[in-house]
């Protein structure tokens, strides 16, 4: 495949900025503003990468660049006040087929510079890289790894539920789903899932508003307390009446006095919402 | 004796039936996260009746950034002074002036006070005020003026209680 052919616009993540120059090479646009496509962007480097094996773990790496900081300031960071963090590329195409040809054009084009220098690519290695941090559930694993060291204030924003929300927003019932996974996963965090509970309750993404409910509404048969706690909040902060029948159904199993006494609570509140 | 109130999470209270490894009356570690102390110092408000309860946790409420549910316990003091927990009326940091007269801290808190503190609070009474409540609540505080606007700390929760 012809460098030329690969020219692409992938803002603020590595790029492979192809031509026959002895310039090219992984470049890393710089954040820009989205709403201006004018805008230059406010860094623009070349890789220090010239290894292809790196190359490709930035590749990994470039489809969840809005969820995280500039280099050297960790992750999931706000952006600037006033600006945005872009979109990430795959958000703004239609379905994974397309994501699925970015990745093979990149490894490709890895592939070729490897050739061009005498590299070899470990290929399982890169397989590895990439399907493991696929989106969305690679960026919510990074997201649920990330928050095991945050504190969770009630009512309080946190690095973990302005990521959530942003993943959600951009992926909709892809990221909804790829939650719930994590979320019925035996080894997560209780903590951690009972924060995602509570905020995918409280965002007002209407594309997923249904995804959402549902989600919270099997999350009330989970074995784990908090997740059942968690689920019966998130429920509540939807006042959707669609869930009354689940929060019956979970009031009859439930065998915490405090919980069923807070699923009552909920399942009145749903109802005068009719 | 006096009752205080104190805001918890009470997820981290309750004990699930298959956790077998807690022996009666046990509880996990996790709750000793809500009695999280600063200079051996712990918050607390002190109630008389139910109308206290709920003004202490809108006033609370209000220096959250979102509105959430609010989940608070409350318990007797009668068994601290033998624990040699010190109590001590002191302002609170609240929106609500009136509120902020009824903060106490309980002092001299070492690790083995907390653990004894967290079995009586784990006993006290443990409640919850749904979101949309809190909300409702809130609101209603701003606009009867109990809430003083200006002591609230989060730019998004004064946004938020805009008319």
């Amino acid at each position: 495949m012809s460098h030329r052919r690969i020219k692409m616009d992938m803002r603020g993540i590595w790029a492979f900025g192809g031509d026959d120059s002895p310039q090219s090479g992984w470049l890393r646009r710089g954040y820009q503003d989205p709403s201006d496509n004018t805008a230059p962007a406010t860094q623009q480097q070349r890789s220090p990468f010239t290894n292809p094996h790196v190359a490709i773990a930035g590749t990994a790496d470039a489809f969840m660049p809005s969820y995280r900081r500039p280099a050297n300031q960790g992750h999931f960071a706000e952006p600037p006040k006033g600006q945005r963090w872009p979109k990430p590329y795959t958000a703004t195409i239609h379905g994974s087929v397309v994501q699925d040809l970015v990745i093979r054009v990149l490894i490709e084009a890895a592939n070729d510079l490897a050739q061009r220098q005498n590299y070899s690519i470990d290929w399982p290695n890169v397989a590895r890289l990439v399907s493991d941090r696929e989106m969305p559930s690679g960026i919510l694993r990074e997201l649920f790894h990330s928050a095991n060291y945050e504190v969770f204030e009630d009512g309080m924003d946190s690095d973990f539920s302005n990521s959530l929300n942003r993943i959600i927003s951009d992926h909709g019932i892809a990221a909804v789903d790829a939650l719930e996974k994590m979320i019925s996963d035996d080894g997560v965090n209780p903590e951690v899932a009972a924060e995602a509970l509570i905020w995918a309750g409280r965002m007002s993404d209407k594309a997923t508003q249904h995804a959402r409910l549902s989600m919270l509404e099997r999350a009330l048969e989970s074995p784990n307390v908090c997740i059942r706690d968690a689920a019966s909040i998130g429920i509540g902060a939807m006042d959707d009446p669609a869930a009354i029948d689940s929060l019956r159904k979970a009031i009859d199993r439930e065998r915490s006095g405090l919980l069923r006494q807070n699923l009552k609570d909920t399942l009145e509140q749903l109802k005068d919402a009719r | 004796m006096r009752l205080f109130l104190r805001v918890v999470k009470q997820r981290r209270w309750i004990r699930q039936p298959d956790e077998d490894w807690l022996e009666d009356g046990e509880l996990k570690g996790d709750a000793l996260s809500d009695l999280a102390t600063q200079n051996g110092k712990l918050s607390v408000y002190m109630v008389s009746g139910k109308a206290d309860r709920q003004r202490i946790a809108v006033a609370l409420a209000a220096t959250r950034q979102n509105f959430s549910p609010m989940d608070y316990v409350v318990f007797s003091d009668s068994d601290l002074k033998s624990f040699g927990i010190t109590v001590q009326h002191t302002p609170g940091t609240t929106p609500d002036s009136e509120v902020n007269d009824l903060h106490y801290e309980l002092g001299r808190l070492t690790v083995g006070r907390l653990v004894r503190l967290a079995t009586v609070v784990s006993a006290g009474e443990h409640k919850r005020i749904l979101e949309k409540q809190i909300k409702a609540l809130l609101s209603e505080a701003a606009i009867s003026g109990r809430l003083n606007k200006a002591k609230i700390p989060s730019q998004k929760m004064r946004e938020r209680l805009e008319p």
